[in-house]
């Protein structure tokens, strides 16, 4: 297949964007216009009567449609075109006739969070409704009336068919982020081809649970026994749904800490006065379930190569931590998993370790991490895990092994620099 | 695509002659090339690797961005050719003198229509540095995607998400809108270049665009600024 250059007549390929003898382009471009961002007072000003405006003509628009079925905010509704009946229903995956109204949501203040919703449909006599329905369907929409302060949002992704609920006509995420107790109304608006439009609704309520923060100023942890007595009276006197920020001084701590109650958060200093530092081994024993244990801008200081740093069968999120100078700088085992992103190893026998089996991954991310001199950078062993770990902006740099995988794990190192 | 691969190499041949060769490696050759009858010049890359940056910006014209004519896929090797921007590299007039705040601003909302471009075709560029920006009379150009790469949300990273609600954030799994964030932090190094001549490790710019360049290159991709949009708001 040919085409012709419409300005100088060459022969060209069919897939030619370019005539390289007339030095035109051939190819149809998307001319992509200069954002201006205008003062939002100003776009309200000048913008809102046309919103309105135009408010109006669309009220007036879907007023004109063929016909419209709103559900009354019950979160299903029945329809009937000239092929059949069917009745739709937001819910929930594996609970399909079940209609959900409303739907209640725990949330750190601040915290990003995802769940599903689903799009279900059913006729009288037949089971792949769904199917059969979405054929006649033009497009979905899903919208939340939500507008929060300081970057708080709730809305959906595009409804759309998910493997994640094969018998769902539809799927949408649905994202949060507040910073107090928050409510809304999401619309999920069907139009069909025949331009008949239904409304469903459903209420999301959020709320926002207790995060309860320990500073060194209010609560003795100046020595490692002052801290394993406070960690230890978290975990007697706090709820399993509060979320725990522990915020270390800096200074040495020598000696073994246990988080073996609950999950606690242990955060370092990042202010200039200094670093927290840890020349015992950290225990995290909280398990597979629960909060995530938070471990951030800590050094970890062994000696010689030996004893460990960390040792893990909890879930665990590393973050801003250096460990040096340790037989097995951290040690992943049990049912658990811990992420590491921007860490550094050096001189250590080992740098982390996994081994693990039946891990549910909370990140499969660990970008940014530096290992230098080490004996083994990374060994993974265990039971390999369902997704790919991806190494992202990691340097290796002049270790024995960088990466021993005995474990087989599905492991991207695309983007990680070898020196 | 070896078709258009062997005609356009053979076109190149006969109708177009070398300038200069501008940067070579074992995998990659940057050359700029003159057409011998109009005497138009233009950038040919040639290059091992995937070439979907490039085919993405055949179908789209930006004043910030390098018009890209024609992407020629080969057996072992792929063709580029493009426009040759006309300018200066702010890398070489930085060795001359600093940026006011005002140019400051200028220039990096023009950086930002080109990387909200990108970032909008699902690209995210990874390599911003002066050495990178052309000043093309008073459109700031942005060059290079040798390093940049298409961000692709994987279904298996979604199932993964589902059911796990309550415990970690969307970001953590790495979804869409973690990446152009990379290019946000590189915003940052770069105005505290334009205004400083150092890294704000060396040298916090300060005022305004000293705060502005501290939310940029916060450590923690949630505290950044979440679109190059944000940032030109800010700006």
């Amino acid at each position: 297949m040919e085409q012709k250059c419409p300005y100088c007549g060459t022969s060209l390929p069919q897939e030619a964007a370019f005539c390289p003898h007339c030095v035109r382009s051939v190819n149809k471009r998307t001319q992509v216009k200069t954002l201006s961002l205008i003062p939002r007072r100003r776009v309200l000003r000048t913008v809102l009567p046309l919103l309105v405006f135009l408010a109006f003509l669309l009220g007036w628009y879907l007023s004109t449609r063929p016909k419209t079925c709103d559900d009354g905010g019950r979160a299903t509704v029945a329809y009937t075109d000239a092929d059949g009946s069917y009745q739709l229903l937001l819910g929930w995956m594996g609970d399909p006739n079940t209609p959900a109204p409303e739907l209640w949501q725990d949330a750190e203040a601040g915290g990003q969070y995802r769940f599903p919703t689903c799009l279900f449909v059913h006729d009288t006599g037949s089971s792949t409704a769904a199917h059969t329905f979405m054929q006649r369907v033009e497009h979905i929409t899903a919208r939340f009336d939500f507008t929060g302060d300081q970057g708080e949002y709730i809305t959906y992704t595009e409804p759309a068919p998910n493997g994640y609920c094969p018998e769902a006509a539809a799927v949408s995420l649905v994202d949060f982020q507040v910073w107090e107790d928050s409510s809304a109304v999401g619309t999920w608006t069907v139009t069909m081809k025949n331009g008949d439009v239904i409304t469903l609704r459903q209420t999301l309520n959020v709320e926002v649970i207790q995060t309860l923060d320990y500073y060194p100023e209010d609560w003795a942890m100046g020595t490692t026994e002052e801290l394993q007595a406070l960690i230890d009276e978290i975990g007697e006197t706090t709820e399993p749904s509060n979320v725990v920020n522990v915020h270390l001084p800096a200074g040495n701590y020598e000696g073994d800490v246990t988080i073996g109650k609950r999950p606690i958060n242990l955060l370092g200093v990042t202010e200039e006065e200094g670093r927290t530092v840890f020349t015992g081994t950290l225990r995290i024993t909280t398990g597979a379930v629960g909060w995530i244990n938070e471990i951030q801008d800590i050094d970890f200081v062994g000696c010689g190569r030996e004893g460990v740093g960390v040792t893990a069968a909890a879930r665990v999120h590393m973050l801003n931590c250096t460990f040096t100078g340790w037989k097995t700088a951290v040690l992943v085992h049990g049912r658990s998993w811990v992420n590491l992103r921007y860490c550094e190893f050096t001189d250590n026998e080992e740098g982390f370790h996994f081994n693990a089996s039946e891990s549910n991954v909370s990140h499969s991310i660990f970008d940014g991490n530096r290992f230098t001199e080490n004996g083994t950078a990374l060994l993974w062993e265990g039971i390999p895990v369902g997704a790919s770990i991806s190494f992202p902006e990691n340097v290796f740099s002049h270790n024995g092994t960088d990466i021993d995988n005995r474990s087989g794990q599905v492991i991207d190192i695309s983007e990680a620099v070898f020196q | 695509m070896i078709i258009i691969y062997t005609w356009f190499s053979q076109m190149l041949r006969e109708e177009y002659e070398k300038v200069s060769l501008l940067k070579e490696t074992p995998r990659s050759s940057i050359m700029s090339v003159r057409h011998k009858a109009t005497g138009r010049q233009f950038i040919l890359r040639r290059f091992i690797g995937n070439p979907e940056v490039y085919q993405k910006l055949l179908e789209i014209s930006c004043p910030n961005l390098p018009t890209v004519y024609e992407v020629a896929v080969g057996e072992k090797d792929n063709l580029v050719l493009e426009e040759y921007v006309w300018g200066d590299t702010l890398d070489f007039l930085l060795r001359e003198a600093l940026f006011t705040q005002s140019e400051t601003r200028r220039i990096v909302r023009q950086i930002c229509q080109g990387l909200w471009v990108l970032h909008s075709l699902g690209v995210v560029h990874r390599d911003l540095k002066p050495e990178n920006v052309i000043l093309r009379g008073s459109d700031a150009v942005l060059i290079d995607f040798d390093a940049a790469r298409l961000h692709k949300v994987e279904s298996s990273t979604d199932t993964q998400i589902l059911g796990t609600t309550g415990f970690a954030a969307p970001e953590q799994y790495g979804l869409g809108q973690s990446d152009p964030r990379t290019d946000v932090y590189s915003l940052g190094i770069f105005i505290n270049v334009m205004l400083t001549g150092e890294h704000p490790s060396k040298k916090q710019a300060g005022g305004r665009l000293g705060r502005v360049v501290e939310r940029c290159t916060h450590v923690n991709p949630d505290k950044r600024y979440q679109s190059v949009l944000r940032l030109m708001e800010e700006l």
